[in-house]
Order: structure tokens, then C-alpha cells, then sequence
């Protein structure tokens, strides 16, 4: 088994969104695009909405572990760590396909998922990625 | 008294000669304008390619496929989308190198490898994670109907 199976794992890889979850994606998504648009910070939509979509997506894949008050901290340590990255950074307004932002958003993801298997280790939590996550 | 009469005179000419290429009165259709096709091509491409990851293996899809075809439909439904995923793949790197950037800039040749690479790691990671691929494609496609949107937007001064 590799790293990779050890953080995502098979039940996380059955997760995926209803039709409507798609269109409440590219709605919400669009409503958002609109909102940076006018305050004319349009570059900064694209990395803060992917920075948001991959801390929700590790929340669901982790919700077991909604009641473990480290499990918050983490993940408010980690999304506040996107902050200066979405400031910071010079994004771009170019056309990028998403496949090739899809390793981006993957890699951001594993690293959240170690992350908290690495605190739920210290935290007395030594099966983080391997119990049942809860589907969408 | 003639000087205001002469500014009366050019600010009317000015207006005429202003109103003349914004409002065309030669009947031509909107959608024959030849920058809103532009928009709306650019627009369609790349939709049409951010699309692919809302369709991962065995998803919605693939079980649109089933529903309709049963069993079978399944199997070859999931085929389909393996194929058009791969297609896409291809397709993003060729249309990287020649430039589907948009109106904002072009990408670099050495960006446009880049980014084919990391397109086909994508494409081989939508079956680690769909999750991923549905959100950052629903992302992706609301970009890509917004930019058209200010595009089309554009070819109206």
C-alpha cells in the first residue's frame, strides 16, 4: 500500500458530488467570481475558492472526527496557512485547464490529510485514514 | 453669438461621427459579429475541456449510462469517459501550445509544456480522488462562462 492509499483511501475515493452538488458548485463558484470581481481582485478568486473547496473536501473525508476538538484547531491552523499563500502569491487570470490544476488541488489535500493523521497519532488517534469516512 | 454657435455645430459632429461604429446600422446580427464568435468559441473550448473532470469513472454519468442501458451501459459508459478524459488530455496539451489563454496573455512554450504535463498527472489523478476533479472542474467551468461572459461584454464599447 502506498503513501498515497495510506491518506486517501478507498472509501475517500468513492466520494463524489450529486449532480446538484455540481451545480451548486458552479453556482456558487460564479457568485463568488462576480463578488471579487467588483472589488477588482478577480486574479484572487480562482486560488481562494480551490483553498476553500480542498479544506471542505478534507473535512467531509475526515468527519468522523468532528467531535475531537484538535481536529478544528488543525484545520484552522491549515486554512489560516492559506491565507498569506492566496495574498502573497501572484495569481494569474490566464486560462489554466483544470486537469492540470487537479494535482495542485490533490497534492494541497494529501498534505491536510497527513497533517491531521500526524496530530491524531500524538492525540491518541492512531487510525485516522483508515476508518470509515462519511460520503457527500 | 458665432462662438456658440460653432460649438453647437462641432459637439454635434463629434456625436455623429462618436455614435457611427458603436451602433452599426447595416443589420449585421450580433452573433455575427466576428469578436463575439471569437468570445463564444474560446469560451465553448474551453468549457467543453474543464468539463471533463465532472464526469469521473463510474460517477453520475456512468450511471446515467446504466440507467438507460443497464448493466452493460455501465461498463461501456465508464469506457467512454476513460477515453474522452484521455482525449482531453491531449487535446489541453495541444491547445496549450497554441495558446487558449485567452485575451489577458499567452503562455510561454516552456508554460505550455508545463502545463500539458501536469494536465495528464490530472487526468491519471481524477480516479484518485473524483471529488477533487468534480470541484475544481465546477470551479474551472464557472470561469470559464464568466471570462466569456466579459468577453462577450467586451466587443460592446
Amino acid at each position: 500500500m502506498s503513501s498515497l492509499d495510506k491518506l486517501i483511501t478507498a472509501e475517500d475515493r468513492k466520494m463524489r458530488l450529486p449532480w446538484w452538488g455540481v451545480l451548486c458548485v458552479i453556482l456558487g463558484a460564479l457568485a463568488v467570481l462576480i463578488f471579487f470581481d467588483h472589488f477588482g481582485q478577480l486574479a484572487l478568486a480562482r486560488p481562494t475558492m480551490i483553498s476553500a473547496a480542498m479544506v471542505l473536501i478534507a473535512i467531509a473525508m475526515r468527519w468522523r472526527l468532528k467531535r475531537h476538538v484538535w481536529f478544528w484547531i488543525t484545520m484552522i491552523v491549515l486554512t489560516a496557512l492559506d491565507v498569506p499563500l492566496i495574498l502573497f502569491v501572484p495569481w494569474t487570470t490566464k486560462w489554466i485547464p483544470a486537469l492540470a490544476i487537479i494535482p495542485i488541488g490533490i497534492a494541497d489535500l494529501c498534505l491536510m490529510l497527513w497533517v491531521l493523521s500526524v496530530v491524531g497519532k500524538f492525540m491518541g488517534e492512531p487510525k485516522t485514514a483508515e476508518s470509515r469516512p462519511r460520503s457527500l | 453669438m458665432m462662438g456658440p454657435q460653432y460649438e453647437y455645430d462641432a459637439t454635434w459632429q463629434y456625436a455623429r461621427f462618436d455614435f457611427a461604429p458603436v451602433a452599426p446600422s447595416n443589420g449585421t446580427p450580433w452573433y455575427k459579429n466576428p469578436c463575439i464568435q471569437s468570445a463564444l468559441a474560446k469560451g465553448a473550448a474551453s468549457t467543453a475541456l474543464d468539463g471533463i473532470g465532472l464526469l469521473p469513472e463510474g460517477g453520475a454519468v456512468s450511471e446515467a449510462f446504466g440507467l438507460l442501458h443497464g448493466a452493460a451501459g455501465v461498463s461501456n459508459g465508464t469506457k467512454i469517459l476513460e477515453r474522452a478524459q484521455f482525449g482531453a488530455a491531449l487535446i489541453s496539451t495541444a491547445n496549450a501550445g497554441s495558446d487558449v489563454s485567452g485575451s489577458e496573455g499567452t503562455f510561454s512554450l516552456r508554460g505550455a509544456q508545463a502545463l500539458a504535463g501536469a494536465a495528464v498527472i490530472g487526468a491519471g489523478l481524477l480516479k484518485t480522488a473524483p471529488i477533487v476533479g468534480q470541484v475544481i472542474s465546477g470551479i474551472s467551468v464557472a470561469e470559464d462562462l464568466y471570462g466569456t461572459y466579459k468577453a462577450v461584454a467586451g466587443c460592446h464599447p
